[in-house]
C-alpha cells in the first residue's frame, strides 16, 4: 500500500520534514495520544451506554486482530512502516464507516480527531519511508496485517455493532501503543534489532 | 436597446501604473451616415473632461485612438462621442480604465495556533496594488492537501477551515493574484504544535505559611494542551502598591509544573501574582497573562 501511495505521491515532495529525528519525535507523540483510550474508545463508550464492567470486559475480550507487537518487533523498518500505513489505512476506513451509528457526526467529535490524526500518522509514514531508503521498495504488508479481520458491522443488532466497535477501538489503541513502543527503540538504537 | 454606435477597445483596461495606454474607439458604418461624421468628428473624454487632441490619432474614416502615456490615475471613465450634424456633441460608448500595480511577492509569512481555535496565517502584501487583489492560503502536508483559505483584497490574513493537526509537518504559502498578474510566496514548512499559543493558567492560587513568612506558595492550573504538550511557565510579581512586577527567573521554572514556591519575600506584605506559560522548548507564542492573584506572607515571629 506504500509503494502505491509513494508512486502516486511523486508530487508530494512538498510538506515533508527533512529531519528524521524531528519525524521520529512526531510519531512518537502521535502514538502517544492514539494510543491512549481517553482519545476514543473511552468517549465511545461513554457514548455508547457500554459504561459496566461487564461491558467493559466485552470490550477487550476476543480482540480484534492487529499486528501484534511481538510481530511488529520483528519487521524491518520498511516492513514496520509499511504494516502501519496499511493497518492505519484499514482504521481510517473503518471509522469512517462508524459514522453511520452516529445520526450527527458533531455528537461524537473525537471520531473525526481520530480520524485526521490517523491520516498525519499515515503522512510521517511516507515522509519517514521517503528519508530512510529512498526511494524505498515497501513490499506488500505481511500476512499479520491482511489478517486484520474487518468487524462485521452487519452484525444482526445494534447492540453487536456497538460491542465490536468498541473491540476494534480497544485494539487499535493497543496497536497504536505498540507502534509508539517499536518507535522508541528506533530513537535511542538500545536494541540488537534486525533493523537495517 | 438603442444599438451603440461604435465602441472602445479594449474594453475592460488594467494599466499598469507608470505605462502608456492606448485606446480606440470605432464607429459603424451607418452611424457614419446617419449623423454625418467620420473618426475625425470623434472627441475623447475622461471624466467629462476632454482630452488634449496632442494625445489623439485619426486611425481612418471609422477609428481614431487616445493615447495616455505614463498612466497614474486610479479609476477613469473614458468616453467616445462624436458631433453629429458637426454640432450636437453625443456619447457613442464609455469605458472605465483601472490601474494599479501588479501584486508583490507576500513575505514575512507566519502562522499562530491559538488553543482550541483554527491556525492563523498572516503576511506582508506588500506595496498597495490599488486593484482588487485575492490572496490564496494554500497548505498542505505531503500526502494531503487542505481546503485554500481566501482572503479580498485589504486584509493579509486568513483562518484556515479546519482543525490544526499537531505533530505533522504541514507547508503553507501564499498565492496573490489581480488582474496584472499572480505571485506566490516563499513556502514555510512547520509542525503546528511549534506556533502554539496555549490559553493562560488559570485558577492560580496564592497560600502563605505560617512557618515561614518570607514564602508564598503559588499553584494554578495550565491550559488542557499540557495533557499533550510539556508547558513551562513565567512568573511575575510585585507587591501591592508597585508598579513593576519582579520576574521569577525564567530558569527556574523550565519544567512543567503546576505550582511554585517564591521565595524572600518581606514578611506581612501583600504581592500580587501572575503567570503566563508556553512550550516547553520555547516554540511557539507566550500565552497571555493569567488573572492576577494576591497573597499576603505572614507576620515574622516575635523574636
Amino acid at each position: 500500500a506504500l509503494a502505491l501511495l509513494f508512486l502516486s505521491m511523486s508530487w508530494a515532495k512538498r510538506g515533508c520534514s527533512s529531519s528524521s529525528p524531528k519525524l521520529l519525535s512526531q510519531l512518537k507523540s502521535q502514538a502517544n495520544i492514539t494510543g491512549n483510550t481517553a482519545s476514543l474508545l473511552e468517549p465511545y463508550i461513554l457514548h455508547q451506554n457500554l459504561n459496566t464492567l461487564t461491558l467493559r470486559a466485552a470490550c477487550t475480550e476476543h480482540p480484534v486482530a492487529f499486528p501484534s507487537e511481538d510481530m511488529l518487533r520483528q519487521l524491518s523498518k520498511p516492513d514496520f512502516l509499511s504494516t502501519v500505513h496499511a493497518t492505519l489505512g484499514r482504521v481510517w476506513h473503518q471509522l469512517g464507516a462508524f459514522r453511520q451509528q452516529f445520526p450527527k457526526i458533531q455528537d461524537f467529535p473525537e471520531l473525526e480527531r481520530a480520524r485526521q490524526n490517523i491520516q498525519g500518522i499515515r503522512n510521517n509514514v511516507y515522509c519517514m519511508a521517503r528519508l530512510l531508503h529512498p526511494p524505498l521498495e515497501i513490499p506488500e504488508p505481511t500476512q499479520a496485517d491482511s489478517g486484520t479481520s474487518r468487524p462485521t458491522t452487519t452484525a444482526p443488532g445494534i447492540f453487536q455493532i456497538k460491542i465490536d466497535s468498541c473491540r476494534f477501538l480497544w485494539g487499535y489503541h493497543r496497536f497504536m501503543g505498540s507502534v509508539g513502543r517499536v518507535f522508541e527503540e528506533w530513537g535511542d538504537g538500545s536494541r540488537r534489532s534486525r533493523r537495517h | 436597446l438603442v444599438e451603440p454606435c461604435g465602441y472602445i477597445y479594449p474594453e475592460f483596461p488594467v494599466v499598469q501604473r507608470g505605462s502608456n495606454f492606448t485606446a480606440t474607439c470605432v464607429l459603424k458604418e451607418k452611424c457614419l451616415q446617419v449623423y454625418s461624421v467620420n473618426a475625425t468628428y470623434i472627441v475623447w473624454k475622461t471624466n467629462h473632461v476632454a482630452v488634449p487632441k496632442e494625445q489623439v490619432t485619426v486611425i481612418n474614416r471609422t477609428a481614431s485612438s487616445v493615447t495616455f502615456t505614463d498612466v497614474v490615475f486610479q479609476n477613469v471613465q473614458l468616453t467616445c462621442n462624436i458631433l453629429s450634424f458637426g454640432q450636437i456633441e453625443q456619447n457613442v460608448y464609455g469605458i472605465t480604465i483601472l490601474s494599479g500595480y501588479p501584486p508583490d511577492i507576500p513575505t514575512n509569512l507566519s502562522c499562530i495556533v491559538n488553543e482550541g481555535k483554527n491556525m492563523l496565517c498572516q503576511w506582508d502584501p506588500g506595496r498597495e496594488t490599488y486593484l482588487e487583489t485575492n490572496y490564496t492560503l494554500k497548505s498542505e502536508w505531503a500526502t494531503e492537501k487542505f481546503p485554500d483559505c481566501r482572503t479580498k483584497h485589504g486584509t493579509s490574513s486568513c483562518m484556515m477551515g479546519y482543525t490544526p493537526i499537531y505533530f505533522v509537518n504541514i507547508e503553507v504559502w501564499v498565492e496573490a493574484e489581480n488582474a496584472l498578474g499572480n505571485v506566490s510566496s516563499e513556502p514555510i514548512n512547520f509542525d503546528p504544535v511549534d506556533k502554539v499559543k496555549p490559553s493562560p493558567p488559570h485558577n492560580l492560587s496564592v497560600t502563605n505559611s505560617e512557618e515561614l513568612s518570607s514564602i508564598l506558595k503559588l499553584a494554578w492550573v495550565n491550559s488542557g494542551l499540557d495533557s499533550i504538550l510539556r508547558l513551562k511557565s513565567d512568573i511575575q510579581y510585585r507587591t501591592k502598591d508597585a508598579s513593576t512586577w519582579i520576574q521569577v527567573p525564567l530558569e527556574d521554572t523550565v519544567s512543567p509544573r503546576t505550582s511554585f514556591t517564591v521565595q524572600d519575600l518581606k514578611p506581612f506584605t501583600e504581592y500580587v501574582f501572575r503567570i503566563r506559560s508556553i512550550k516547553e522548548n520555547g516554540k511557539g507564542y507566550w500565552s497571555d497573562w493569567s488573572e492576577e492573584a494576591s497573597g499576603t506572607t505572614y507576620e515574622d515571629r516575635p523574636s
